[in-house]
């Protein structure tokens, strides 16, 4: 009798989720394609990818977001729509810690193939197996990665690039206790003759002058 | 003994009841009505000057003598909180989403009007709840602060000098004037960009472009004077710039700055008028820098001078970073020159709001979360459009590795597209996160889509790119002039819907009736949505009739009513109907009516006692995050008197509370209409009889949770 209540409860949670408004994978009797077929814009990314189970997987009603950071893409340009949380695992707060483990929660998928790949920047790395790996991800469910960072001390950040209907969105995930890489300026910061700030940037002519400038002249760029 | 046959049918029953429970029917919102807010409000950060182009962001100031509104800034603001200036106490109205950038990030914005204040320094303090949670001190000063905002605009317009002229027309006639004549200084300025690959949507660094400069604003400087100004001038359509009567035997510098600006000479009401700049939002200080590109000091010859100049673009031919990213700039700017051309086509009097882009090597996918000062240090979360803020503009990824968009012309022409819905035409997208292939709400699909297709129109490429990865090897490339492919979201509430229509009745028909198409919809209560455009396009393009409807049913545009109106005998969309929503039965009307009756007596009363009900839908694709369809749901009542009418959304068994529903309203002349504080609702408004006004209504997120029927939205004539 109970085991009867369970089956009518498994066929209740089923046929709600029929309704939850996921489209279904890829029919299985269509030959299987590579992570690069069915995302040609992850190719860069992918020179040598393999293909990895995710960790587990839970209903999207299910997912906790407590702990989580992150959330689903932001507004403005056309993306990939898949939510991406993340959390670092074994937290201590020390700030040098060189392997961070992170988990990564994908959610949203609404159609079969989507995908994940994830990969360091700054100096950061993903160690040996979660680097050129990409997990592929079910529809109408949060999907669950575990990734262990390698890191330096001062910088180091992660990239996710998560693709879906061929479109591609990228997440850069600070590291604690990195500070964003500070990128060389276009320029020199300065104000001009008016006091307005600019970022000057000097190129050569690319055509004349006759003469070099004057020797001694008064000018000094701003 | 339960037979195998009655199992299946038990089996079939579960399923059933298991899909009706998740259904609007079956499942109202788990969260307690009429539960007041529990969380305090927080407050990040506050504003005194709602336009465009910011000026107060050393600090807030105010006009003494006369009432100012101080817009507020934080985390679960409401109209209910108490705000006063220099002890005084404000007016709160109009909850708006402030950005909406990111699950983490939560901001809103209310306004409050602020009594008038004597010179000197107040302090703005708001009270939650009776306990202060914010103080921040106001400057008012004596003079204007719309004046001191006005000339600081007009500081930051070139003031060109001979020969340069202040129509685009104008300065075509300045072509090949890049050679050596007496008197001159000219030349020629270009800068490198990679390719794309129209496939991937990556960029190929080993095939390089070279672009001309266009429209960019030229300064001439004296080196042997502190670099002072000695004139002013722009580059023309190929790149070329001259300026005559320049000293000989003088050291000079050209600079050339991420600009490009349109001014009317002093009495002179006629010609464009714009001013576009390329900052730099990492760099430190309230005014952001601008990107500017100099030559080497140079010595004048009697004979003429040529100074060319190449922004480089400081990448090597494997798409590592190699030196200054100098093209960058220019590259965004061009996007923009292009654009301008083209809309100059169509009104050759275009006036539109000076306007910054914020573009930086460090502008990466970061998000910001709840911090408004992180954006300023390259935590941008994408490439998007902001109004709001003491940096409103158009911020542009940069970070190399990541995601690069200065030579992706689609995603830029994307995000000034939304500047231009903003700026000349009307916009209530909600915003939030948004792909193809979701069931989003009216105006966010039309938002987006417009965004592909006038990107699309004003770059002259059928093809949306994004690159993005390591190296900017990846990203994805789409053909915005290809049909919905079968089996995707497809009708008024799907992007990719909207931006095949509009591009493809731009490139049929011209930018020209595409152009006042948007901008006579900034007139009038509708929302920016499919079937407002299509409507306006058909009476301002009339031969086009046929085709548009036709272009419209077979993309499952049902109808060119402007409400988005279906006959009586329309059989409801399968992709949206009751089924396919889980119990929504309707999703496909756009608008629900409201009948206010004339009031007895002087008390608050509810005048619209037969308002229907409604159903709150978050269960189809891409409804997920409140603006989806079905999160927000939209409004039309003709006043029955003039006053204060109060507003009220209840649910069964209690009421939304405020701070809980973001409102938008807009009367018959398109004018946006404000909501105020009001203790027993979401807020009020004062109305005129007889005048028609549209209301857009979407709860928070966090109030809604599956699908809700029974709602009601319903209007109060408050006691006089």
């Amino acid at each position: 009798m109970n085991s009867l209540y369970g089956t009518y409860a498994v066929a209740l949670a089923l046929g709600a989720l029929l309704v939850a408004g996921c489209d279904h994978p890829r029919n299985s009797a269509d030959p299987p394609h590579s992570a690069a077929e069915d995302c040609p814009g992850l190719k860069g990314l992918l020179k040598a990818s393999t293909e990895r189970p995710v960790r587990r997987q839970v209903t999207q009603e299910s997912f906790q977001r407590a702990g989580w950071q992150g959330g689903h893409h932001p507004k403005g340009k056309p993306g990939s729509g898949l939510a991406l949380y993340y959390r670092f695992d074994n937290d201590t707060g020390r700030a040098n810690r060189r392997v961070i483990p992170i988990s990564i929660a994908l959610g949203d998928v609404r159609r079969a193939p989507a995908l994940v790949a994830v990969y360091g920047i700054d100096g950061a790395r993903l160690q040996a197996g979660d680097d050129q790996s990409v997990w592929r991800l079910q529809p109408g469910m949060i999907s669950e990665i575990g990734l262990t960072a390698i890191v330096p001390a001062s910088s180091g950040g992660l990239v996710a690039a998560t693709c879906q209907d061929g479109k591609i969105s990228m997440r850069h995930i600070p590291l604690p206790g990195r500070q964003l890489h500070r990128q060389r300026a276009s320029g020199d910061y300065r104000l001009d003759a008016d006091g307005n700030p600019i970022v000057d940037m000097q190129a050569p002519l690319v055509s004349g002058p006759s003469k070099p400038p004057a020797e001694g002249h008064k000018g000094n760029n701003p | 003994m339960i037979t195998r046959f009655s199992k299946l049918a038990l089996w079939s029953a579960a399923i059933a009841l298991g899909a009706l429970l998740s259904s609007c029917g079956g499942s109202n919102s788990n969260r307690s009505p009429d539960t007041p807010s529990t969380s305090s409000a927080q407050i990040l950060g506050i504003d005194t000057v709602s336009e465009l182009i910011e000026d107060d962001a050393d600090g807030p100031t105010v006009t003494s003598g006369q009432p100012s509104t101080i817009d507020i800034q934080g985390v679960d603001l409401r109209l209910g909180l108490q705000v006063t200036l220099g002890g005084s106490v404000c007016r709160t109205r109009d909850l708006v989403k402030y950005d909406n950038l990111n699950d983490d990030s939560a901001i809103e914005q209310i306004s409050a009007d602020c009594p008038a204040q004597s010179v000197g320094s107040v302090n703005l303090t708001v009270t939650d709840a009776g306990q202060q949670i914010y103080q921040a001190p106001v400057q008012v000063i004596s003079g204007s602060v719309e004046a001191a905002h006005a000339a600081h605009l007009e500081s930051l317009r070139p003031q060109y000098s001979s020969p340069h002229s202040f129509t685009l027309a104008q300065r075509k006639t300045l072509a090949a004037v890049a050679s050596a004549t007496p008197g001159t200084v000219a030349g020629t300025i270009t800068a490198d960009a990679p390719t794309i690959d129209t496939t991937t949507g990556g960029l190929k660094y080993d095939a390089l472009r070279n672009f001309k400069v266009r429209g960019a604003v030229v300064q001439l400087l004296d080196a042997d004077n502190g670099n002072a100004l000695l004139q002013t001038s722009a580059t023309d359509a190929s790149g070329n710039y001259s300026f005559s009567n320049v000293p000989v035997d003088n050291n000079v510098i050209v600079r050339v700055s991420a600009q490009t600006a349109m001014t009317r000479p002093s009495g002179v009401s006629t010609g464009p008028k714009y001013n576009f700049m390329v900052r730099d939002n990492t760099g430190s200080g309230a005014v952001k820098p601008l990107h500017t590109l100099s030559s080497p000091a140079t010595l004048t010859l009697a004979e003429g001078n040529v100074m060319s100049l190449n922004a480089a673009l400081g990448f090597d031919s494997g798409g590592k970073v190699s030196g200054p990213r100098q093209s960058a700039p220019f590259s965004i700017l061009d996007v923009i020159y292009s654009a301008v051309v083209k809309i100059q086509t169509a009104n050759s009097n275009i006036v539109l709001p000076d306007f910054n882009v914020y573009w930086s090597p460090n502008n990466t996918t970061t998000s910001s979360k709840n911090d408004i000062n992180l954006k300023m240090e390259g935590a941008i979360n994408t490439s998007h459009f902001s109004e709001n803020g003491n940096y409103p503009g158009l911020f542009i990824l940069g970070r190399a590795d990541v995601d690069t968009d200065e030579f992706d012309q689609g995603v830029i022409g994307h995000e000034f597209g939304h500047y231009l819905q903003y700026a000349a035409s009307y916009s209530d997208n909600p915003g939030g996160s948004h792909s193809s292939d979701q069931f989003k709400d009216a105006s966010l699909a039309y938002g987006e889509g417009f965004g592909d297709a006038i990107g699309g129109l004003l770059s002259g490429s059928k093809f949306y790119t994004d690159s993005s990865g390591v190296l900017q090897s990846g990203g994805f490339s789409e053909d915005i002039s290809l049909p919905v492919a079968a089996r995707k979201a497809n009708g008024f509430y799907a992007e990719n819907t909207v931006r095949y229509l509009l591009y493809t009745l731009g490139t049929q028909y011209g930018f020209t009736p595409f152009w006042n198409t948007l901008t006579a919809m900034a007139a009038g209560y509708e929302s920016a949505t499919v079937f407002n455009f299509l409507n306006r396009y058909m009476i301002r393009n009339p031969s086009s009739a046929s085709v548009v409807k036709a272009l419209a049913t077979a993309q499952n545009i049902r109808t060119t009513d402007i409400l988005g109106a279906l006959p009586a005998t329309a059989v409801a969309d399968p992709a949206i109907n009751s089924t396919a929503s889980g119990g929504a039965p309707d999703l496909e009307v756009l608008y629900l009516a409201l009948n206010p009756v004339v009031a007895s007596g002087s008390d608050t009363v509810n005048v619209t006692p037969d308002a229907p009900t409604f159903c709150f839908n978050n269960k189809l694709r891409g409804a997920y995050n409140g603006n989806g369809l079905g999160m927000t749901r939209r409004f039309l009542f003709t006043a029955s008197e003039s006053g204060w009418l109060g507003l009220k959304l209840s649910r069964p068994g209690g009421s939304f509370a405020d701070g809980t529903v973001t409102i938008t309203i807009r009367d018959s002349k398109g004018a946006t209409i404000s909501l105020y504080g009001w203790d027993s609702g979401l807020g009020q408004m004062k109305v005129v009889a007889g005048t028609t006004y549209s209301v857009g209504v979407q709860p928070d997120l966090k109030t809604i949770t599956g699908n809700q029927i029974g709602n009601k939205l319903s209007l109060w004539r408050i006691e006089s």
